[in-house]
Formats: C-alpha cells, structure tokens, sequence
C-alpha cells in the first residue's frame, strides 16, 4: 500500500518537474524570439546557423550508410570543419572581431575545435543517454553565459536542452535521434561561441565544457547496459 | 605703379590667409570634457553613468556657421556606472551589445546659429540604429589659456532607448528613456 502511494508521489513529482521544464522552456522561447532582418550573432545562430546545422544533420544522417567506412568519416569531418567555418564567420559577422585586423588563427582555432567536438560526439545507434548528456552540456552552456552577465543568452539554451533531452528520450527512429543529438552538438558549440565572442565565457571555460561533453558522450556510446535478452539498450 | 602692384599683392595673400582659417578646427578635449547619462530605476530614482573614452572634432566657421561641423565617437566599453559588475552587464548583448556595436556616433548634417549656441541636427548611431536628431549645443566661445585654444559646449538629450532596437525585456526596471548630458571642451588644432 505504502509502496503504491510512494510510486503514485514519485509519478506526480516527475510529471510535475516535466511540467515546470517544459512550461519554463515556453517561456525562454518567447525570449529567443529573433529580429528580422538579424542584427545580433543570437539572432544570426536562430536564423541562418541553426537551421542551416539541422540540415546538414539531416542530409548527413539520411545519407550515411550503415556501415561508416573511414574515408566517410573523413569527408564527414572536411565538410564539418567547412560548416563551422562558414558558421562561425555568419556568427561573429559585422562584430569587432572582423574588423580592422582580425586575430585570423584565433577564430581558426576555434572553427578547428568546433568542428571536431561536433564530429567527435557520437550519432550512431545514439542512446537516449547520449541525448541527455548534450542537453546537460547545453544546460552548462547556459549556466556559463548568465554567470558571464548574458542572461538572455543562458537561459535561450533552455528550449535547446529541454527539446534535445525530450526529443532523444521520446523516440524509438535511431535515425532521428542521430539528427537530435547532432543537432544539439551544433547548437552547445554555436553557444559556447556567442558566449565566447559576445559574452564572457573564456576559452577555457568553453574547452571544460566541450572536452566533458565529449568523453561523457564516447563513454555512454561504448557503455550500453544489456537487457535481460542479451540484447543492448537503446 | 609698383606700389599699387605690391599693394594687390598684399590684399590677395591676406584674404587667401583669411580664407583658409575661416573654419577654426578644434580636437575633443578628454581630459576636460565628459559624457554622461541617467535613467530612470524603478521610476523612483536615477542611475548615473559616464562613457571615459570618447573622441571627436568640431569644425567652426565664423564667418558662415552653416558650415560649421561636430562629430564624436564614444567608446562603448568605456561606460562606467561605479559598479563593475553591473558595467559588465551593460556591454553585454542584453543592453548595449559592445562586441557587436562597439561606438555611439553623431555626425552633424546641418548647423544653424541660435543665440548663445548652435541648433545642431545629425545622425546619431547607437546599438546599431541611426535616427535623425535635432538639439541645441550651447557655448562655442573662443577663450585662449593655457597656451592653446579652446572652446566649450554642453547640451543634454532625451533619447528613448526603444528607438534604438534594445531589447524591451531589458527596459522595464531601467526606464526606457536615457538622459544623455555632454559638457565637452575642444583645444584648436
């Protein structure tokens, strides 16, 4: 009986944390809202790079055989680092960081680890716990710029995070859910840079966050608990 | 007739030597110069703040002061408001975006003398938006001290923060209009 009502409680708490998250995430939404045309680099990431990093996931993904041979993960990486490029460059456009005489190998550094943290967090057969440690590491993200002064920019991660941990814990497709969590790779690193370049998260701020993203990512890929049946979890 | 040559002559080199310093230039004066502004908190009270790094030129012409030109930059990231952390607050994107937007400029596009001063109408840029501006600068006498010359104007400007694209989430507990009160000297070049 005791056990009965403490399931029923502990159901209740769930559902009514979820609640909290999702209604919390609704009302971050509203702050996201971007101008039209962009004028800021958070308006460029929800305009231009955000999209544009949703197609390349879901072009790659549909596109990617079964069986990933090297030279594939080779060009994946290449058009990756173009990407981030690209990404970066629409990021910081019009910002003091391309003006007079920009620190080139300081924002190639960053388009070179941008893109190989972005290809180093594994999509595929990508467990649901995979999800959830990128909505955590966007959780972070945030943490890191409000503690920066940008409190719009901290809590904007809040609808990515929560989308990516509901979206990769709901879906059985394995597919979409290597879309989810590259997805939300592309946006933690897309944030960590508005952080970086318009906030004041430090380069080694940026680093702990991605480096931990990354081990925990490989960690939980490799590490998947057997069900009874022998078979792996999803 | 030689003396009436050299005379001509003489006349010629003094207008052109008038001519050439009708328009008197003078460079901003940091040290003795400050721009400042207030706004609202809470509707009950004014925080003040200052921007330290700011640059500029004004051009007089006596003669035609229609002529005459004010131009200044501020350095955004200069602004000061006796508390670091909330400076650290104001250069990020939630209020003056200084990475992305890192001067306030005005540039004059029309001068007209009014008594005591100048009507000045220009381009005033602030977090990326440029609006047409009108207001009265009042000084611009010459005084010669300290082995140079100077002159002086103050002015102070009404501006509402909404006409300038920053974030209605960030004007409520800071009033949305700013008072911005320049008081700056220029030394002739």
């Amino acid at each position: 009986m005791i056990r009965a009502w403490a399931a029923a409680i502990a159901v209740l708490a769930v559902a009514a944390a979820g609640l909290v998250a999702v209604g919390f995430a609704f009302g971050n939404v509203a702050l996201l809202l971007p101008r039209v045309p962009p004028r800021s680099g958070m308006d460029r990431f929800l305009l231009i790079v955000f999209p544009v990093a949703c197609m390349f996931e879901a072009v790659l993904a549909s596109l990617r055989p079964r069986d990933v041979p090297a030279v594939m993960l080779g060009v994946e990486g290449c058009l990756r680092l173009l990407a981030s490029v690209l990404c970066g460059w629409v990021l910081i456009w019009g910002s003091v960081y391309l003006r007079g005489e920009p620190d080139w190998l300081h924002l190639f550094a960053w388009a070179v680890v941008t893109a190989a943290v972005w290809q180093a967090v594994p999509r595929r057969q990508s467990s649901r716990g995979v999800a959830a440690a990128v909505s955590v590491a966007l959780l972070a993200t945030g943490v890191l710029i409000v503690l920066g002064g940008w409190l719009k920019g901290g809590l904007g991660t809040v609808p990515f995070a929560v989308a990516t941990a509901g979206l990769g814990w709901r879906t059985r497709d394995e597919q979409l859910r290597e879309v989810v969590v590259g997805c939300g790779t592309a946006a933690v690193v897309s944030l960590l840079a508005l952080g970086h370049f318009f906030g004041r998260v430090s380069d080694l701020q940026a680093a702990c966050v991605a480096g931990v993203l990354v081990g925990l990512t490989l960690a939980l890929a490799i590490w998947r608990p057997k069900r009874s049946n022998g078979q792996p979890q999803s | 007739m030689r003396c009436i040559f050299g005379a001509v002559l003489a006349v010629t080199v003094m207008t052109a030597g008038s001519v050439g310093q009708a328009a008197d230039v003078y460079e901003y004066d940091l040290v003795h110069s400050s721009v400042s502004f207030k706004a609202r908190f809470l509707d009950i009270s004014w925080i003040h703040g200052r921007f330290n790094d700011v640059s500029g030129s004004f051009s007089l012409d006596r003669d035609d002061p229609a002529k005459s030109t004010f131009q200044l930059t501020i350095n955004v990231d200069s602004v000061d408001t006796a508390n670091e952390k909330r400076d650290e607050h104001l250069r990020q994107p939630d209020y003056f975006d200084t990475k992305q937007f890192p001067t306030i400029e005005f540039e004059s596009t029309k001068v007209k003398p009014v008594d005591g001063g100048y009507e000045v109408t220009g381009n005033f840029t602030m977090h990326g938006v440029t609006k047409e501006i009108t207001f009265p600068f009042m000084g611009g006498e010459e005084v010669e001290k300290m082995g140079a010359k100077r002159v002086g104007f103050g002015t102070e400007l009404r501006l509402k923060r909404s006409d300038f694209d920053f974030d209605p989430q960030a004007i409520g507990n800071i009033g949305d209009e700013a008072v911005i009160i320049i008081d700056c000297a220029g030394v002739k070049k």
